[in-house]
């Protein structure tokens, strides 16, 4: 699914990306943990070709990212709140995505209604995005990147502004369109818990580079901790 | 190649201007003479199909919506309209003037060819034109970041902005009022085809100079490009200056004549044009990328730490005229008054020397020198203290000098002004000097501390990426009572000496006045602080008010 080749990405002379070789298939489901400035938005960023790459290479389905864009049409994704357009409201935004996508506006009630506790006071909202909170941002976000069955969907730190029942909620959405449809998933977090939860596999980033590449277990999580607790 | 050129065209012009309508009427022709049968209509109805499910029509729309929901301005869509129609009607005068453009010709110099004559307007409106784009035209930004990450392909969005470029008032009264209106002169000179081919010849070179400058715009992303920029337009101006000691107007004529005679010759302007897009289209692709302006050349301040051991006061007098002048380059808005205040005296200083107005004529003289010293005053001094507001509360965390402040405020316009001043007199030169000082020494003297102190009142925030072209935000009745207000009393001041006296006396008046008050700058300090510190709750609780 996803394929980076030798890929660097300096700023000021430093590497803020260096990734020799990572491949993720179809289907799994991928946790990237790092302390703040290791590398992970910066490579989630090269991922979705919204900064090039000083070298190498991405493909997702055998498409390298920088030549082409039809590896969008299977490929959603939430950053931040900076990636949803301020003037609309959550209706007139997930209607104007499903409209990318073809998906008519019931497909979409039916996405929201089938997921109520999480996404419908939002979808409800009649305020424009600017004026929701951070945390219902992100979840207009996070629906616009889930409802459209994507192949790939790359999500950037979604608990971190979610109350703790929107979190549970996500965790089990996430898993449930994994096994469901196939998707993968490829989150960051700060929250250990969380990723050890969900995710199948977790990479470990610093300083610009993969340095741990594993398997979920029942050990991980306290190896995870013992790692960030130096 | 045919076929592309028809796709561009379709994508440009049919998605972009009133397409809708287009193909609507489409629609309507094709029901009332085709039947539903025929291929005609139903490829036709095809293509409406197509271009409804467009997506740069789709961005084109959220482009309309995100105007009208504008977050800062607080402009309804209501005033968006009255503001845009009052542009169109400010202008008027000036179309009024043009459509009566020959008979002027005829009232002052009957022996001259009108047709020549406006000819050559047209030409000086091209390069005027080209300048005036350099300062108001937006710069492209990354407002269309949310599209990247969706499903919208990169062509799509640059489609957009080849058509968000063209469509803007300023478009619009240079194509549909002031060229067409300068051309209707030429009716009795010539035939309707001719003129409609000129009309769309110089069509082709006002969009060849909306592309070519948003190009520019794009590529000059350091502070040295800029100044580039602007040495390029002055000395573009002096160049203008020097050409009109020599005849051009009969190449002019060869040109305009020949392209109105044989329309083959529009064609390689019309190629240039499509080079230029197909520039553009590539400087878009490049540029779609969220750090396109990462690595912008910052002023290196290592330079200037030697001054710290200097004194300590001065060094925070220093590093604050610093930010000041970082705010200045870094930002749209301030950029573009500061440009404008001193490039609009510098034209208008060009054209008075070219047209030439009496030696003897004091007032005019220190009219003129009061506007060129004092413009940048005024625009860029009724904000003095809001261009800070979205980081105001910081000068009191960091608990920075009140005077000291103030100070470099004052330093700076005082700076800014003199610019202007050094630009009167060396343009100016063969006038008298002295009455030119005078209204610098009023512009300094007065102005400056009264701005500041007016600056004082005004507590809207302002968004400094805004262009600065049409953009009222902050503008209050303060303003307008300062400017006002300081007309009244100087005409109070000016009149009765210029009748008991004499013209020359009162405007030396003026700047003995301006003269005494830099002598007392110390009380205008005093006060301007102990006002500044009285208002500070009112900037803070105004400053972050959205």
């Amino acid at each position: 699914m996803i394929s980076v080749n030798n890929v660097t990405k300096v700023y000021n002379g430093k590497k803020a990306v260096c990734i020799n070789s990572l491949m993720i298939s179809q289907g799994e489901l991928v946790g990237l943990v790092g302390n703040n400035g290791a590398g992970k938005t910066t490579f989630f960023r090269l991922i979705l070709d919204l900064v090039k790459a000083d070298n190498g290479e991405i493909l997702i389905n055998d498409q390298n990212v920088a030549h082409t864009d039809s590896w969008k049409k299977c490929t959603s994704s939430y950053l931040e709140e900076d990636f949803l357009i301020s003037y609309l409201t959550p209706l007139e935004y997930l209607s104007f995505i499903g409209s990318l996508h073809n998906i008519s506006e019931d497909e979409i009630k039916d996405f929201i209604s089938v997921n109520e506790k999480l996404f419908k006071d939002v979808y409800t909202n009649q305020k424009y995005i600017r004026d929701l909170s951070k945390g219902n941002q992100c979840k207009v976000g996070i629906a616009g990147s889930l409802f459209v069955n994507p192949k790939l969907c790359i999500l950037d730190e979604p608990f971190a502004n979610l109350d703790p029942s929107s979190q549970i909620q996500l965790k089990n959405l996430l898993l449930e369109i994994n096994s469901n449809n196939g998707t993968t998933i490829f989150i960051s977090s700060h929250d250990l818990r969380h990723v050890t939860d969900l995710c199948k596999r977790i990479l470990i980033m610093e300083n610009g580079t993969i340095i741990q590449d594993c398997l979920t277990n029942n050990e991980t999580l306290m190896q995870l901790e013992n790692y960030f607790i130096v | 190649m045919y076929n592309s050129i028809i796709l561009l065209y379709i994508q440009f012009l049919f998605e972009g201007f009133g397409g809708n309508l287009f193909w609507n009427i489409m629609s309507f022709l094709s029901k009332s003479v085709f039947s539903k049968s025929n291929p005609i209509y139903k490829h036709i109805e095809y293509k409406i199909v197509l271009f409804k499910n467009s997506i740069t029509l789709k961005l084109l729309y959220h482009e309309w919506k995100g105007s009208i929901r504008k977050k800062e301005t607080n402009h309804g869509f209501l005033i968006n309209i009255i503001i845009n129609f009052f542009t169109i009607i400010v202008t008027l005068p000036l179309v009024i003037i043009f459509l009566k453009l020959k008979y002027v010709i005829k009232s002052f110099k009957p022996d001259i060819s009108i047709q020549s004559t406006v000819f050559l307007l047209l030409i000086y409106i091209f390069l005027i034109d080209f300048i005036i784009r350099l300062m108001v035209q937006k710069k492209i930004s990354n407002a269309v970041k949310p599209y990247l990450t969706l499903n919208i392909p990169k062509r799509s969005i640059i489609y957009l902005f080849i058509v968000k470029t063209v469509t803007n008032t300023y478009n619009f009264i240079i194509l549909f009022l002031l060229v067409p209106v300068i051309l209707s002169n030429l009716y009795n000179t010539l035939n309707t085809t001719k003129i409609f081919i000129l009309y769309i010849f110089l069509v082709i070179c006002f969009i060849m100079n909306n592309y070519l400058v948003q190009y520019i715009k794009n590529i000059s992303s350091t502070i040295l490009f800029w100044i580039t920029n602007i040495t390029i337009v002055i000395l573009i101006f002096f160049g203008i200056l020097f050409i009109s000691q020599i005849n051009i107007t009969k190449y002019v004529l060869i040109i305009f004549t020949n392209i109105s005679n044989k329309p083959i010759f529009l064609l390689p302007f019309l190629l240039f044009l499509l080079l230029i897009l197909k520039i553009y289209y590539r400087q878009v692709k490049q540029l779609l990328y969220i750090d396109s302006n990462a690595n912008q050349s910052k002023l290196n301040l290592s330079t200037f730490e030697t001054i710290r051991i200097i004194n300590k006061k001065s060094y925070q007098l220093f590093m604050l005229f610093i930010i000041d002048l970082k705010l200045i380059l870094r930002n749209k808005r301030p950029y573009e008054i500061v440009i404008f205040s001193i490039l609009l005296p510098l034209i208008m200083l060009i054209l008075l020397r070219f047209v030439g107005f009496s030696n003897t004529d004091k007032l005019a003289l220190f009219l003129v020198s009061i506007f060129a010293t004092g413009i940048i005053i005024l625009a860029y001094g009724q904000f003095i203290f809001s261009w800070q507001s979205a980081h105001f509360p910081l000068n009191y965390v960091l608990h920075i000098n009140t005077k000291e402040y103030i100070k470099s405020k004052m330093l700076l316009l005082f700076l800014l002004s003199t610019i202007s001043y050094l630009f009167c007199i060396v343009i100016l030169h063969s006038y008298d000097s002295l009455i030119i000082s005078c209204a610098f020494l009023f512009n300094i003297g007065i102005q400056i501390p009264l701005t500041c102190l007016f600056g004082l009142f005004s507590y809207k925030k302002i968004d400094l990426n805004s262009s600065a072209f049409l953009n009222y935000q902050g503008t209050g009745k303060t303003q307008y009572l300062y400017f006002y207000g300081l007309l009244a009393v100087s005409s109070i001041i000016y009149y009765p000496i210029q009748k008991y006296f004499s013209e020359k006396i009162a405007i030396l008046v003026f700047g003995l006045l301006g003269l005494i008050s830099i002598l007392f700058s110390v009380l205008w300090l005093r006060l301007l602080t102990k006002n500044l510190q009285k208002n500070k709750y009112k900037f803070l609780e105004g400053f972050s008010k959205i």
